[in-house]
């Protein structure tokens, strides 16, 4: 959606250039189309998150790639780059949960939700425990050396580390 | 009960004899207490034999016909160790029952070896393991053509979990080995026993982002099938009134029983796809070899998921029989765990020989009458919690 709307901006942009030498119907055209993409951008928004650990964690900066992430978070695997980890969630119904699971995991709420049901039937393993929010969560993050978990990028300090950024489409 | 007390025992040494590998021993204060339920109506268009062996299902409507509870204990001693135990409560065919499914030890060795022991599921189909969950699967039941081809669902034993990472996808080998044994399987009442001894099994998964494959075999060098009614009947001036098919196929003992199958699941957007094959052979003539296959197309739209389902069942050995089914449905998600499903079926049977069609139950063979083809309604209220 996001990538969208920046195609059709440049659209507009083009658009106006010629339209100074070219019709003026042009002008009006991307006028409206300009002042339509005004309208909708409130609704058209990436969000980004961020990968957290604590400060005292080994892992760095840069050092996963998304699909580590996925893995870890399903639980395929208990280690990035050779570092025990253990996962923290944010509630599964806040929004930021739904845009993790969504835009890093590929799964909706209810695809979430069977495939826990999966493995935690079977004796394989159990989904991470959850915490209310992203304070609750940096909280808990900072305080253990081998947790990680997800917040609003936006929330980032300095007690926790950002080892991943990602931008999700809403 | 006795077996029950050895299984426990067995897992529960497991847990003991790794537990002075592990450093970080924890109190048994993190138990966490899941569970899952269905409740589900059904009605056939047909009186007479009841549909489907595990459930009988017939033309006298049911709320609860196949209702099924089910709460699990997970109780971990450490990061590595945990203690496993899951009870089902069933209702079917007008009988209540405990069950405990799966009581195992489980030690996760690393990220690549988990050994289990204990009393579990038989990994044998692509949704064996969860077979009882309906809510983890988008229809009421997975077919019945191919699931219920295998007369058990839990063995005694143990597996091993071996997770093999291969580029961005991962290898998961799981080998087995146990046995059991299991009173009135589906479609049999009171007094039937079931013994499986020497089961021995192979499942590979290859696990991608948006695919699964899957391959397996599972092995069993004793099958026996016991019903002392029907031995009693044999000597006696009954026998007239029993099918020469079902004394045949139905009392046996040790002969060797394997099973291949295969399958694919994937998802493609709002797409997702199912599909497996399957072949039974049995050391029984009049039963030796059993086809199954199915595939199943599901569309998300928000809320709703809405299904179509083509299975296929085919005796080829003995008994010919065939039956062909197309499942049409509709899943509603509720709310957060919970979801209604409505589903039509229709099953066509070809070739059976009178007194044992398709997926009826077997356990009135003299008097029951088996129709050409059963449409089924069902509607189900799954919940995880």
């Amino acid at each position: 959606m996001f990538s969208n709307s920046y195609t059709q901006a440049v659209s507009i942009s083009t658009d106006i250039k010629s339209a100074k030498v070219c019709e003026p119907v042009l002008i009006l055209r991307g006028l409206l189309l300009g002042l339509s993409l005004i309208l909708i951008s409130p609704f058209v928004q990436a969000e980004a998150i961020s990968v957290i650990v604590s400060s005292q964690s080994k892992l760095t900066p840069g050092s996963v790639k998304q699909k580590d992430i996925r893995n870890v978070f399903l639980r395929k695997t208990s280690k990035l780059n050779g570092v025990a980890v253990d996962l923290i969630a944010q509630s599964r119904d806040r929004s930021i949960t739904l845009l993790f699971n969504q835009g890093v995991l590929n799964k909706t709420s209810d695809q979430m939700r069977a495939y826990w049901s999966r493995m935690m039937f079977s004796g394989k393993a159990s989904p991470p425990p959850e915490l209310e929010d992203d304070q609750a969560v940096k909280l808990h993050v900072a305080g253990h050396e081998t947790s990680i978990s997800y917040i609003k990028k936006s929330m980032l300090d300095d007690t926790v580390k950002s080892i991943l950024d990602i931008e999700i489409n809403d | 009960m006795g077996t029950l007390k050895k299984i426990t025992f067995g897992s529960i040494s497991v847990c003991m004899l790794a537990q002075p590998c592990i450093a970080d021993v924890k109190a048994l204060s993190n138990i966490k207490i899941s569970g899952f339920g269905s409740i589900v109506g059904n009605v056939t268009d047909h009186e007479g034999a009841g549909y489907l062996r595990h459930a009988k299902v017939t033309d006298k409507p049911d709320l609860v016909r196949e209702t099924r509870v089910g709460i699990q204990f997970n109780i971990p001693f450490s990061k590595k160790i945990e203690f496993i135990t899951q009870f089902t409560g069933d209702h079917q065919d007008d009988t209540y029952s405990v069950n405990a499914e799966w009581v195992i030890g489980k030690w996760t060795i690393n990220d690549m070896f988990t050994l289990r022991a204990g009393r579990m599921v038989v990994p044998v189909f692509a949704q064996s393991d969860t077979i009882n969950v309906h809510y983890a699967h988008p229809m009421i039941r997975n077919p019945s053509e191919q699931y219920e081809m295998l007369p058990i669902s839990n063995f005694n034993g143990i597996d091993l979990l071996v997770s093999i990472p291969i580029g961005d996808n991962f290898l998961v080998a799981q080998p087995y080995y146990g046995s059991t044994e299991l009173q009135s399987p589906f479609g049999f009442s009171g007094t039937v026993t079931t013994t499986l001894e020497g089961i021995y099994g192979l499942k590979l998964r290859l696990e991608t982002e948006n695919h699964n494959f899957y391959i397996s075999f599972m092995d069993a060098d004793n099958v026996s099938m016991v019903d002392p009614g029907i031995v009693t009947a044999l000597a006696g001036p009954s026998l007239e009134v029993i099918p020469s098919n079902y004394l045949i196929s139905n009392v046996f003992t040790d002969v060797p029983m394997s099973i291949y199958s295969l399958g694919w699941s994937g998802v493609f957007g709002n797409f997702e796809g199912y599909t497996e094959y399957a072949e039974r052979d049995l050391g029984v003539t009049a039963a030796a070899s059993i086809e199954a296959a199915y595939i199943t197309g599901v569309y998300n739209i928000g809320a709703y998921a809405a299904y179509l389902s083509l299975a296929t069942t085919e005796t080829t050995d003995g008994r010919p029989q065939t039956q062909d089914s197309i499942t049409l449905g509709l899943r509603q998600r509720i709310s957060d765990g919970a979801s209604l499903k409505y589903e039509f079926h229709h099953a066509v049977i070809d070739d059976g020989i009178p007194g044992n069609r398709g997926l009826y139950s077997l356990s009135n063979p003299s008097t029951a009458d088996f129709p050409d083809s059963v449409n089924m309604l069902s509607v189900a209220l799954d919940v995880t919690f």
